[in-house]
């Protein structure tokens, strides 16, 4: 049986995270950022273990690219410096530990015809959108 | 002194059915073929056409663009040249006549433009073959001045890679020199297997202990202790990296290769060497930005804009122009896959910097996206 342990926690520069507000979805870059379906998305369906404690947002990032392969581009002004992410995964997609780590920072992830990642600060007032994604 | 630069103009001294005599910059073909040129160069290649010669020429090099479209993107591949000349219905052409160790050397070249990249592998007996593609070995005067030392040098938009007579490898990236004795790893016992390198260079090392593997930089010598690693030399910044893969090397002080290390950078380790002579170690590195080239990708770690603009431009023989200072110096951390068109990569790079990109030619320019 598969054990999955997830907890985050961001400090409280990041401010509170209420409802749907600051959740990251996956998106297209074409098709006027349509939502991407996270359950068909290879990238998104691999499975990764992590252990992450205490870690920055970058370093749970790092993590997470280098065991899985997943080209990921973004803007390092983006990321919060002092937040800091614990995370205790088995086996968890890709999908939702992007989901998790990117919880709160305001940042989507936008995705290319090559499934090449990026990472784009959300839209005014799209945060407040439900998330489209079903990642796992 | 021999030096072979990589798809260089023209090519003299080796006879060869496809070569054209007068001189047009191969890379320029290949933007053509590509799509990619200016006008100008356009213009400047539709004039070198009006020759005959130069026509069967374009042709032949139209054959192996068209046939090589249809490689898989892996770069490194010594069957891709078979391939390529297995499609080739004229006869083989006369081997050069090599001298010396190079008689047991070989050199694949990758060919980056914005769209792929050509790949041409060739031992000895192939070597001639690659001028069909447009790669030209060239013999420079200064040859005749002294025979003893022998260089490889890519230009922007190019690597190549060299399988050395002592079963080591060297893969260089574009905008990069190497340079080493012609009778290299026939020395005696104690005689190092000394290479020079301006820019950047993968090195597998068949490790002789006997024989000691030294790279020397502008700042730092390092020696291997049976590894992959690479070295990256920047010369205007005077400073050093080398990323470790496998093994471990020792970095020296260029005048204290004698005396004890100065680093042992071992496995997954960077170590930095800055102008000031100031040696860093960082064990379990994110070694991406310094490896990922050597397997077709490209990577960055918070790298400010401006030094991105520089790498784009050597990879892909670009001009890469950031408009803004502030813009400049925003930092990107990116992976990029092997053979991502230039474009795909413009386009990532721009949407994670929230800038806007614009290319005319060869000329790239980001701008601060207008709200």
């Amino acid at each position: 049986m598969r054990r999955l342990a997830v907890w985050l926690v961001l400090s409280p520069v990041l401010g509170p995270v209420s409802g749907s507000a600051q959740v990251p979805r996956f998106l297209r870059a074409d098709s006027g950022r349509a939502p991407v379906d996270a359950s068909s998305t290879p990238a998104l369906r691999q499975r990764v273990s992590l252990h992450l404690e205490g870690v920055t947002v970058k370093e749970a990032l790092t993590a997470i690219t280098r065991r899985t392969g997943l080209p990921l581009a973004y803007s390092d002004d983006l990321l919060p410096r002092d937040a800091r992410v614990r995370l205790q995964a088995q086996e968890m997609t890709v999908g939702a530990a992007l989901r998790k780590v990117l919880l709160g920072t305001g940042l989507d992830v936008v995705f290319n015809a090559n499934g090449q990642a990026t990472l784009v600060k959300q839209a005014a007032g799209s945060a407040q959108r439900p998330a489209a994604v079903k990642s796992q | 002194m021999g030096t072979k630069v990589l798809g260089d103009k023209g090519h003299r001294g080796v006879r060869c059915p496809y070569i054209v005599s007068n001189d047009l910059d191969y890379t320029k073909l290949a933007r053509f073929l590509a799509g990619e040129c200016s006008d100008a160069e356009a213009e400047e290649v539709r004039e070198w056409l009006a020759n005959p010669a130069n026509q069967r020429a374009f042709e032949r090099l139209e054959q192996i663009w068209r046939r090589t479209a249809a490689l898989p993107p892996q770069w490194d591949q010594d069957t891709a040249w078979t391939k390529l000349a297995s499609h080739l219905d004229q006869p083989a052409p006369k081997v050069v006549a090599l001298r010396d160790r190079w008689q047991s050397a070989s050199l694949s070249v990758e060919w980056w433009t914005s769209r792929r990249s050509v790949v041409l592998s060739a031992t000895a007996a192939a070597l001639a073959l690659l001028t069909i593609g447009g790669y030209a070995w060239i013999t420079r005067a200064r040859h005749q001045a002294t025979a003893a030392l022998r260089e490889v040098a890519t230009r922007r938009g190019q690597r190549a890679a060299l399988d050395l007579p002592d079963g080591s490898r060297i893969v260089l990236a574009p905008g990069s020199l190497v340079r080493f004795a012609a009778d290299f790893g026939t020395g005696g016992t104690g005689v190092a297997r000394e290479i020079v390198l301006e820019g950047e260079g993968y090195f597998r090392v068949r490790h002789d202990s006997v024989r000691p593997f030294r790279v020397r930089t502008a700042m730092a010598i390092v020696e291997d202790i049976g590894t992959d690693f690479v070295v990256a030399s920047q010369q205007q910044q005077r400073s050093v990296a080398i990323a470790v893969v496998s093994g471990s090397v020792t970095l020296h002080r260029p005048d204290a290769v004698a005396g004890p290390p100065l680093l042992t950078v071992s496995r997954g380790d960077l170590a930095l060497l800055d102008s000031s002579g100031t040696a860093t170690l960082t064990p379990n590195a994110n070694l991406a930005p310094y490896i990922a080239w050597t397997e077709g990708g490209l990577a960055f770690d918070a790298t400010p804009l401006r030094d991105v603009a520089a790498t784009l431009g050597k990879w892909y023989d670009l001009d890469v122009v950031v408009a803004d200072s502030a813009l400049a110096g925003r930092r990107l951390t990116a992976s990029f896959r092997q053979a991502q068109a230039v474009s795909q990569v413009l386009d990532v790079i721009a949407r994670s910097l929230d800038a806007h990109v614009e290319r005319k030619g060869r000329v790239v320019v980001f701008r601060v996206t207008s709200r």
